[in-house]
């Protein structure tokens, strides 16, 4: 092995590790004992190796990565089977959903409420029961389980390519919840419900955070809607 | 699997790598973000396939190494560079380190290299894995990936050096 094979093969090696324990890795290290050129090549190698290393594990993450991780993760579609075994027990679950997840009828039938319990049910683990990009097909599955099926969507949100839905309930009304795919903002959650069914319904259009969800809230045609999302406040201004 | 393993967790744990690696191969912060969330959405719909948790790291680099090569829609095949022809492309000296390298000149002059060598040096120096890791990662020969690392770093340096970080040509005594 001659000095300038021997660089090919320390190029590869990192200091300290077991890069160097190879045969050829020895016999180059061998060489640099002998020659000073080539082990001052190897110093500033070593040097770089280090430098490179430390560089590329200082580079900043994204404050809000983590949180379009989470969102997107909730999501976890159902294969079918499961979703027929589960279907007797999640008619169980519904009517215990409606005792647990609205209980009093005084200060629980309000608007903020509402929002705020539909966003944070994103925040946990939940399924789809319907996987599709057929917002048709969304409709379909929707009105045959009696809740809101006849939504307008704001022409920003109209062209994101639908991933499912489901359906949730709120006092004694259906709730849709309809996700849509926000691209690099991740799932979009639209829950929607009867505007009767809350005592204070948002007059107008009404931004809100909800724990690291940003909401915009309106209603329309006697519905009323929560859009719930990681992206910005600005995003979500942008699709209506 | 997936019972045994917390996501939250994983999440934690492996993020912030995983997203330096995306971004070591995209460039870009939007798509590096976009992989990393579709790799964990992966892992929360077909994890449990895999039959050992100590592969799951392994398992999340894999993953999205092959979204962001299948996001590019590459119809040919990388030519397989031997070591041998290496040599001709060594920079005289490699860059001499500042006090410290400034991540955005790494980031420019990595973004020049050529798309096959990127995936191992950036394991190359984010990750303590081995040479045999990095090849079941890439799901290449162990020759193949010394050679893209040997290969890759001199295309780095030379990049480096040519962005203006300066060199130091050794000299005898």
């Amino acid at each position: 092995m001659n000095a300038s094979e021997a660089k090919q093969v320390l190029i590869a090696c990192r200091p300290g590790s077991d890069d160097l324990r190879s045969a050829e890795a020895m016999t180059a290290l061998a060489l640099v004992q002998h020659d000073p050129e080539l082990r001052r090549w190897w110093e500033l190698q070593q040097a770089f190796h280090e430098q490179a290393r430390r560089s590329f594990g200082e580079i900043p993450v994204p404050a809000h990565l983590r949180g379009r991780i989470h969102a997107r993760t909730k999501v976890i579609p159902l294969p079918w089977w499961r979703t027929r075994v589960a279907w007797s027990a999640a008619a169980a679950l519904m009517l215990l959903a409606v005792v647990w997840f609205w209980p009093s009828p005084s200060a629980e039938d309000s608007f903020a409420t509402f929002r705020s319990r539909t966003a944070r049910s994103v925040l946990r683990q939940y399924n789809m029961d319907i996987t599709t990009n057929d917002m048709a097909q969304i409709r379909e599955f929707l009105d045959a389980r009696q809740a809101p099926a006849d939504y307008t969507l704001p022409p920003g949100l109209s062209r994101l390519p639908a991933l499912g839905a489901g359906v949730l309930g709120w006092k004694d009304r259906k709730v849709a919840m309809v996700c849509l795919n926000g691209g690099v903002q991740g799932t979009l959650f639209l829950f929607i419900v009867d505007e009767k069914s809350l005592r204070d319904p948002p007059a107008r259009r009404e931004f809100a955070a909800v724990k690291e969800l940003n909401t915009v809230s309106w209603s329309e045609q006697g519905k009323t809607y929560v859009l719930a999302s990681s992206g910005g406040r600005e995003w979500l201004e942008q699709l209506f | 699997m997936r019972g045994d393993i917390d996501l939250d967790r994983l999440v934690e744990q492996h993020y912030a790598a995983l997203y330096r690696f995306a971004l070591s191969l995209s460039g870009n912060e939007t798509d590096a973000c976009d992989l990393v969330q579709e790799t964990f959405y992966l892992f929360s719909t077909k994890g449990h396939q895999l039959n050992d948790p100590s592969k799951v790291k392994s398992w999340l680099f894999t993953t999205l190494y092959r979204l962001f090569t299948g996001s590019r829609r590459r119809l040919i095949r990388f030519p397989q560079h031997e070591l041998e022809a290496v040599e001709t492309e060594l920079p005289e000296a490699p860059p001499q380190p500042p006090q410290r390298f400034d991540w955005s000149l790494v980031r420019a002059c990595l973004a020049r290299v050529d798309e096959p060598f990127r995936a191992p040096v950036a394991l190359f120096y984010l990750e303590d894995y081995t040479y045999a890791e990095i090849a079941g990662i890439l799901h290449v020969p162990l020759g193949t990936v010394k050679s893209r690392i040997a290969r890759g770093v001199a295309a780095l340096q030379s990049m480096m050096l040519e962005q203006g970080a300066p060199a130091v040509h050794s000299r005898n005594p």
